[in-house]
């Protein structure tokens, strides 16, 4: 969150809102608008629940590389220092911090260090330090290579200054100081405003703009893709090119990648691709790193909705009489006060074999994979005294960390996912400590280093908007077909659970899950459950559609997911020509999207070489 | 499988035997020029039953190269069923390791695996270069993904036994079953409990064989999975949808069928006559709570209809305050007139 020159005068902001102008000279810099990020990361995730962005040294064991911005000071004097962050790592040990840093001014550096004390995210009292007026460097030296964290700093001259720790009110203070919400960008006006851009939201996109729809894609990264991005290294699950609309899929083998597998080098999710192909689109226009935080509604309709960018704070109108929600989280539709389900419903609200007897909140977790490489040389891992404790029988003798690497089951995918993600990180480095350090079989791993750790973690569930119909088990299983069918599903029903194993290792906190399946046959996605039913111009693709916790457990592999976006593009087309709603589409013009979908929208002459990860069904079963 | 992978380690002495039982059906020609020919087999009763060759084929693994001396059977529609080898010549991988028993079970599912990637790859394609000598077992680097699905150290073995398996062979077993279809093979088929080989018949078997068997059709249609019913119905010759068994089935199962079985049939149907029973079965098919067929059905039911019928039918449309979409509510006024009957309190779809 900041502007986008980077530096901050205060003064001259302040004179021209005339509101604080009495004040002692304040400087605030958002760390997340550094020029140079140098080795440390933008994390966006929990923006939402911590009120910002920030940057993060991921460095997995080994410091990274300084981060430095130049700020200029108006006036020359004594400041107070303070600093927002958190020790990280305080809620599992109480031994050291994992993640360190020290702040640098004019290259010098303030001898306190921080990321050491408080849990949770408060400002930190860096002390006072003496400030020539003019240019001055500051950097963020990280001390330790574990994810050490700075969302903002602040100088003040009022040294007695009370920072401010609540979430609104600092939210207020930071609009205010940088005049964000007095001045938003317009993006201008769309037809369609897609917000997540996983593999849904792009074929969204895509679907629309090629069915003469203008576009707007909204993205909280800076790649496209979600989960099978580079950021996170998920391959692509399910089949394409069935029926009822073999047609259908064509877009997800034009845009997705052509090697499979999970937790892979950088290379192998073509993140390219993805973007190439919806820049090529004259219809969309794309806005990378922004995150859609506020909706406006209107009688039951969202009239504009609001993006931050996540490195400059900028904030940005997008106004279109039709929006998806593609973000998985269901940001836009619980923002809209959409009908959400969340958890697992009980046996008697759908009567589904495989649902619980008793509701709960259990939900599939996150995953945070990894892998290392072998080197030439030995190369070492610091011996970590904050790791969860370690020994033979928890010890993970391997050099990869696939989908299994999966935490957060019951815990909740929005409010506590600082939490989970953290948690899927520490179990990664206890468990690497353990093999580099301890391990009674440690020359094995001499020469391995770890060369990738997920920070953006791989969510699989988190809430489901409901819409006109809900998607349960016994529609797959017992093949009752809707006439609204759209995307076939054709995974299996492939539900999550904490590995019991692991979960006797470490009681009510396993980091690693078992699946288990029940095949199908491929399945036609009720249009219904792709729009809201109570936000009339919200339609939903990817994993926050309207079906059952069971029903997920087949819908949400990407394949899938990029079809029903496909679908929405084609349904947006519909809306638009006929100027109705996703609900009046589905009562009037079905046939329109129907003729759409035996089209497709993909290069239909391309050849499918996508042949990883189609899943079990039972279209192969060859004996009944 | 299973039983497959039991035989597979019991059996010997077969290769060197001439050339096994059945009779020479035809030969099949392999990449490198080799050769084998594909025998039938028939059951107890002279009816064919399956197809077997015994195939010799060179593969090196690495630097080392040996032929490979293995049986394969089909069923009759060229799915790899199974393989056997002799006890005495048995699999190798690298080093001439002997393959082990998970070896061969993994070949089973390997070969009877249309879902893999690695045999798509060129075979040159399959190992990345690589300076160290022996990375896997090869001498260059096996991709990641293939070395999933392949056995470790015996990559070629599996990659060119799986093309000989699923490659030209399989459509000239087609071919071959097609050519010796009769009356009782045709009955054998029907009875076959694997969906792959009714979905051969409803695209091999010619109008009069569906005529002649039609009965046996329409009951697989009836317990038809996945999109199977759909398909037969679309494969199924207008002419026979004209025939009373076939518009009585409809009557007692189009609403077991699933929607797309049902649009199938309305498609067909567009195409014949309908008889009363089945005008009249359609014309109390359109329901309130039916929207999406409703038109579809009274378009099907307006074609070709009666005075009597047409009574039926606006008396329906009544009581139910059916809604009629513009196309279908000016046909019912055009036919009001016709048969001097008032359809002025019909519903239109004011869209």
């Amino acid at each position: 969150m900041n502007l986008k020159f980077n530096s901050i005068i205060y003064l001259l902001l302040f004179w021209a809102t005339g509101v604080h102008a009495q004040k002692l000279a304040t400087v605030f810099v958002e760390a997340e608008s550094f020029q140079n990020k140098g080795g440390w990361v933008v994390d966006q995730q929990f923006m939402d629940v911590m009120g910002s962005s920030f940057l993060m040294a991921h460095g997995m064991g080994s410091p990274v590389e300084n981060a430095s911005t130049k700020v200029k000071f108006a006036e020359a004097g004594t400041y107070k220092v303070f600093i927002r962050t958190r020790n990280w790592s305080a809620q599992w040990s109480t031994k050291e911090a994992a993640g360190q840093f020290q702040l640098l001014v004019g290259g010098r550096a303030l001898p306190k260090t921080f990321g050491k004390d408080q849990q949770a995210w408060a400002w930190t009292d860096g002390g006072t330090i003496k400030i020539e007026k003019g240019e001055i460097e500051l950097g963020l030296k990280d001390l330790t290579g574990f994810n050490g964290r700075c969302d903002a700093i602040l100088f003040t001259k009022d040294l007695n200054y009370q920072p401010i720790e609540n979430l609104d009110e600092l939210s207020d203070f930071r609009n205010d100081y940088f005049g964000f919400d007095r001045n938003p960008k317009d993006a201008g006006n769309f037809d369609f405003v897609v917000v997540g851009g996983g593999m849904a939201g792009t074929c969204a996109a895509i679907s629309a703009a090629r069915n003469g729809v203008k576009v707007a894609l909204v993205q909280n990264r800076p790649v496209l893709g979600g989960n099978n991005s580079s950021e996170v290294r998920v391959h692509l699950g399910g089949r394409i090119n069935l029926e009822p609309y073999p047609a259908l899929g064509n877009l997800v083998n034009e845009i997705g990648p052509e090697e499979g597998g999970n937790a892979q080098p950088k290379e192998f999710y073509e993140d390219d691709k993805k973007l190439r192909a919806v820049l090529n689109e004259p219809n969309i226009s794309l806005f990378l790193n922004h995150h859609a935080n506020e909706v406006q509604t209107k009688n039951g309709k969202i009239e504009r909705i609001t993006a931050t960018n996540i490195e400059t704070g900028e904030k940005v109108l997008f106004k279109a009489p039709l929006f998806a929600d593609c973000t998985g989280d269901g940001t836009i539709g619980l923002l809209a006060g959409a009908d959400y389900m969340t958890g697992r419903e009980s046996r008697a609200v759908y009567n589904e074999p495989t649902a619980p007897e008793v509701a709960d909140n259990l939900t599939m977790g996150a995953s945070v994979q990894w892998f290392s490489e072998k080197k030439d040389k030995p190369v070492s891992f610091p011996n970590i005294k904050w790791a969860l404790d370690w020994d033979e029988e928890k010890s993970e003798e391997i050099t990869k960390g696939d989908w299994e690497w999966e935490t957060g089951m019951g815990l909740d995918m929005k409010l506590d996912f600082e939490q989970i993600r953290d948690y899927g990180m520490l179990a990664v480095y206890s468990n690497w400590n353990y093999l580099k350090n301890h391990s009674k079989n440690k020359e094995k791993f001499a020469h391995e280093s770890l060369k990738w750790v997920a920070y953006i973690a791989g969510k699989r569930e988190s809430v489901r908007l409901k819409g006109d119909y809900v998607l349960i088990e016994q529609d797959m299983t017992e093949r009752k077909i809707y006439p609204d069918g759209t995307a076939p599903t054709s995974w299996t029903i492939d539900l999550h659970y904490p590995d019991p194993e692991n979960s006797k290792l470490f009681p009510g906190a396993a980091f690693k899950s078992i699946a288990k399946h029940i095949k199908i046959y491929p399945y036609p996605i009720p249009f219904r459950c792709l729009y809201s039913n109570n936000v009339d111009n919200l339609m939903m693709a990817g994993r926050n559609i309207s079906v059952s916790h069971v029903a997920l457990g087949t819908v949400r592999v990407m394949r899938t997911t990029g079809m029903m976006g496909e679908v929405l593009g084609m349904a947006a087309s519909v809306i638009k020509k006929e100027n109705t709603t996703p609900r009046g589409l589905y009562q009037k013009y079905f046939d329109q999207l129907e003729a759409l979908m035996m089209k497709g929208v993909g290069d239909p002459t391309l050849p499918y070489v996508q042949g990883y990860n189609n899943g079990a069904t039972l279209m192969e079963m060859k004996k009944k | 499988m299973r039983i497959a992978l039991l035989l597979c380690f019991l059996y010997t002495g077969f290769i060197g035997t001439a050339s096994g039982q059945g009779e020479v059906a035809f030969y099949i020609k392999i990449e490198d020029g080799g050769i084998f020919d594909v025998r039938t087999i028939r059951d107890s009763l002279g009816q064919l039953q399956c197809y077997e060759a015994n195939i010799k084929a060179p593969v090196c693994e690495d630097r080392v190269c040996y032929d490979v001396n293995i049986r394969f059977r089909w069923n009759l529609i060229g799915q790899f069923e199974k393989f056997v080898i002799a006890a005495h010549d048995p699999l190798t991988k690298m080093d001439h390791e002997p393959f082990a028993p998970e070896d061969y079970k993994k070949l089973q599912q390997i070969l009877s695996n249309q879902d893999l990637s690695f045999v798509h790859i060129p075979k040159n394609e399959l190992v990345t270069e690589s300076d160290s000598s022996e990375v896997d077992g090869y001498t260059g680097a096996t991709k990641a993904t293939v070395k999933k699905e392949v056995i470790e150290g015996a990559l070629y073995t599996c990659y060119t036994l799986w093309h000989i398996a699923n490659g030209e062979v399989v459509d000239a077993i087609r071919q071959h079953t097609h050519k010796s279809l009769n009356r009782d093979l045709i009955k054998k088929m029907l009875s076959d409990e694997n969906q792959f080989v009714h979905y051969y018949l409803i695209n091999w078997l010619d109008s009069q064989q569906m005529k002649e068997h039609i009965d046996d059709l329409l009951m697989l249609i009836s317990e038809g999975k996945g999109y199977f019913s759909k398909n037969a119905i679309e494969q199924l010759p207008e002419l026979l949808f004209e025939t009373l068994s076939v518009q009585n089935f409809i009557i007692s199962h189009y609403n077991t069928l699933d929607y797309y079985a049902q649009l199938a049939i309305l498609k067909k149907l567009k195409l014949v006559n309908l008889g009363d029973s089945l005008r009249k079965y359609f014309i109390f098919l359109i329901q309130e709570d039916n929207g999406f067929q409703n038109q579809r059905i009274l378009s099907l039911v307006l074609s070709g209809i009666g005075n009597e019928s047409f009574t039926t039918l606006v008396n329906h449309l009544n009581s139910l305050e059916i809604i009629i979409s513009e196309e279908n509510f000016l046909l019912i006024e055009k036919l009001g007139k016709r048969y001097h009957h008032d359809t002025s309190q019909l519903k239109r779809d004011n869209k």
